[in-house]
């Protein structure tokens, strides 16, 4: 790694934090009840410890809006989005492909049925993330070895198998919430499209540690992704155990998606864009695109979370999908150049 | 090698952290609970079997879903309320009322700001009580489904808002009912007339059946409701609307054009309702609201029905179906002019 690209590097990461931070702050200010951000400011510092008795304790409902309605809101957003960005860069290392990503290999919609069977069937609110992880395993599996012809992984069939499993899964997901209960129907529009509307502190702790523990598993394997890069034959040749590899950061990269979608349900091309926008910005070495592709993720998701309170509650996975969309169209049409189809 | 042991160490090690200040967090959540009792507190139980302790009586009230609005302003609480779900529009005092939100955008902040001393919601939106209560809010849930309701929860408002009365208002509202149907609801099986009603086309034609109150007002009016077969809100096929051949159909008037879109068709045309030209159209907010106005409901269908049984009888002595035709138009604007 030479000096100046070190340097840039840094400088990104303490920018994208800046950017992170200032966000997060600009979105607490936002909502249909206008609060100072000064009060808002005093609100958080006086939560910390320690400096926490520096500053003036308010309550009241303010406070209340604060502290238990737009920053959980805003927290899993951050979580989400680095979540999401986090598992897609995963699948793309693991895959060699910018097109590979959580909700279009239909991991996502994998999550979301098994945390919609789990919510049918009445389960306790902390086993539903594990079933939503049981069910996008096994899509991804189920995904990974469809793609596989001969040991390679084709890509065109494995975005096919992806196409297919998301549909049978959303089609699943629709079918269980429409013979459930007549009033959960409308609830389906909302697993569908995503919504972070109505967080509270639980589903923080339990998606913030699930978050911080894939991330380091993925982190961990930032070498060996990048290894795998220059070919799985040099990758072996020099230790290391490529299939071994593969399955584990797919089900990490299932696990973070899974987990973060039982509590909001599909939130799509987040995985997408941001891990090749992060390539963009600091190149392919995963031991840098993972950090930036974390925070991109978290600030663009908080950003189009605002954008979706702002316009009275549409769902966000419409925001991320028109910013994400046209974005997949446009790798489509730069890998066709590329692998002359 | 080393990294990835550090890595997962770490990230293992914070995950623990974070779970044991989850659990500390929630158990000292659950610590300051329990405020002292006063002497005036008292406690009703809601429609969900709940019970909810008030210190005094609630001076703010956050009524969510219009027949709740409904109901506090005929027990003439309705300056307490200080906020309303964006389609309480009656009566016209809501107008000028702060707006939270409708049951698929809840706006929280909004209620949370009015400071309410209780937000009153139904069964239908019960799982509001558990985002509310996250943020300390008292909530009290209503029926809202049944005739036997729309009774009940007009008491449990007056109770919840220490009101004087003992459930007098309900009674009131319960023998205005029984006066309305005197002559209609004990009628013979025979005597009564098949009736549609159509309370939604958006995915095929939904109807009211057994347990809601359109139904109950339905039989009571002299009608018998075709879908009363089923429990609660479905969906109808339309082979199966062919085949009961219903006498009279009736329409919340925001439907019209999709009911339409219905009527017109051929298959149709041999529904005895169309051939008469007996569709008639209601005014929505008062027939699909469980609130005191299902007096007015329940006038406007009696109503339609007995005109309706009129020009039947007329159709068995004579056989002339222009007539039929401008009797059922007198009869539409009797009831309009309700």
């Amino acid at each position: 790694m030479s000096q100046p690209l070190k340097n840039q590097f840094k400088i990104s990461l303490l920018v994208l934090v800046g950017l992170t931070l200032i966000t997060s702050v600009i979105s607490l200010s936002l909502g249909s009840v206008d609060i100072p951000v000064k009060n808002i400011f005093e609100m958080l510092l006086s939560r910390l410890p320690l400096i926490g008795r520096f500053f003036p304790r308010h309550n009241g409902s303010d406070s209340t809006i604060i502290l238990l309605i737009r920053l959980p809101r805003i927290l899993l957003g951050l979580i989400a989005g680095i979540a999401l960005s986090v598992s897609g860069s995963s699948m793309q290392g693991v895959f060699k492909n910018p097109m590979a990503s959580p909700f279009i290999l239909g991991v996502s919609a994998g999550g979301a049925f098994g945390a919609a069977i789990g919510i049918t069937f009445g389960l306790a609110w902390f086993w539903i993330p594990g079933v939503a992880f049981f069910f996008s395993t096994i899509t991804m599996l189920t995904v990974f070895f469809l793609g596989r012809i001969r040991g390679q992984t084709d890509i065109s069939t494995l975005l096919l198998a992806g196409l297919a499993m998301n549909f049978l899964m959303t089609a699943l997901t629709s079918f269980i919430l429409f013979y459930s209960d007549p009033a959960e129907r409308m609830s389906i529009v909302a697993w569908t499209w995503g919504s972070l509307s109505g967080t509270v502190w639980d589903e923080i702790w339990i998606s913030l540690t699930v978050m911080l523990l894939g991330t380091a598993g993925v982190y961990a394997y930032a070498r060996d992704l990048n290894v795998m890069q220059t070919g799985e034959t040099s990758a072996k040749q020099l230790g290391i155990k490529v299939e071994k590899t593969k399955v584990i950061q797919l089900i990490t990269s299932s696990l973070l998606a899974a987990v973060v979608i039982s509590f909001t349900g599909v939130i799509g091309f987040v995985g997408l864009i941001i891990p090749h926008a992060s390539r963009l910005l600091v190149g392919p070495d995963h031991k840098r695109l993972i950090p930036v592709a974390a925070l991109l993720g978290g600030t663009f998701l908080i950003i189009c979370d605002t954008i979706s309170r702002m316009s009275g509650g549409l769902w966000v996975g419409v925001i991320t999908g028109l910013f994400g969309a046209p974005f997949f169209i446009y790798l489509l049409l730069k890998n066709r150049g590329e692998t002359g189809w | 090698m080393e990294n990835r042991k550090l890595f997962i160490t770490i990230g293992i090690a914070v995950a623990l952290i974070l779970v044991m200040g989850a659990v500390v967090g929630s158990l000292t959540g659950t610590l300051d609970l329990g405020g002292s009792e006063s002497d005036e507190s008292y406690v009703v139980e809601d429609a969900t079997g709940q019970e909810v302790n008030f210190e005094e009586t609630p001076e703010r009230i956050v009524s969510f879903m219009p027949s709740n609005t409904e109901h506090l302003f005929h027990l003439g609480v309705g300056d307490r309320i200080v906020g309303v779900d964006d389609y309480s529009n009656y009566p016209k005092e809501t107008s000028e009322l702060p707006k939270v939100g409708d049951s698929l955008e809840v706006d929280y902040e909004k209620i949370v700001d009015l400071e309410p001393d209780v937000v009153v919601i139904t069964e239908s939106v019960v799982q509001m009580r558990d985002q509310l209560e996250e943020y300390d809010l008292k909530t009290v849930v209503t029926g809202g489904e049944t005739l036997e309701d729309v009774y009940s929860d007009l008491e449990l408002l007056g109770k919840m808002c220490g009101l004087e009365e003992k459930g007098e208002e309900a009674q009131a509202l319960r023998d205005q009912m029984k006066e309305i149907t005197e002559e209609t609801r004990d009628l013979p099986e025979d005597e009564r007339i098949d009736v549609l009603y159509i309370a939604g086309t958006n995915e095929g034609i939904s109807t009211p059946g057994e347990g809601t109150f359109q139904d109950t007002l339905l039989t009571n009016a002299g009608g018998k409701n075709i879908a009363s077969d089923k429990d609660g809100w479905s969906t109808i096929e339309e082979a199966k609307i062919i085949d009961r051949d219903p006498e009279v159909i009736i329409v919340p008037n925001h439907l019209e054009q999709g009911v339409r879109e219905y009527t017109e068709k051929d298959s149709w045309q041999n529904i005895t309702a169309v051939k008469n030209d007996e569709i008639h159209f209601v005014d929505s907010d008062i027939m699909s609201r469980p609130g005191p106005r299902i007096v007015e409901a329940q006038e406007i269908l009696v109503e339609i029905l007995q005109n309706a049984k009129g020009a039947n009888s007329l159709a068995l002595q004579e056989v002339d179906v222009n007539k039929i035709g401008s009797q059922s138009w007198s009869s539409k604007k009797i009831v309009a002019e309700v």
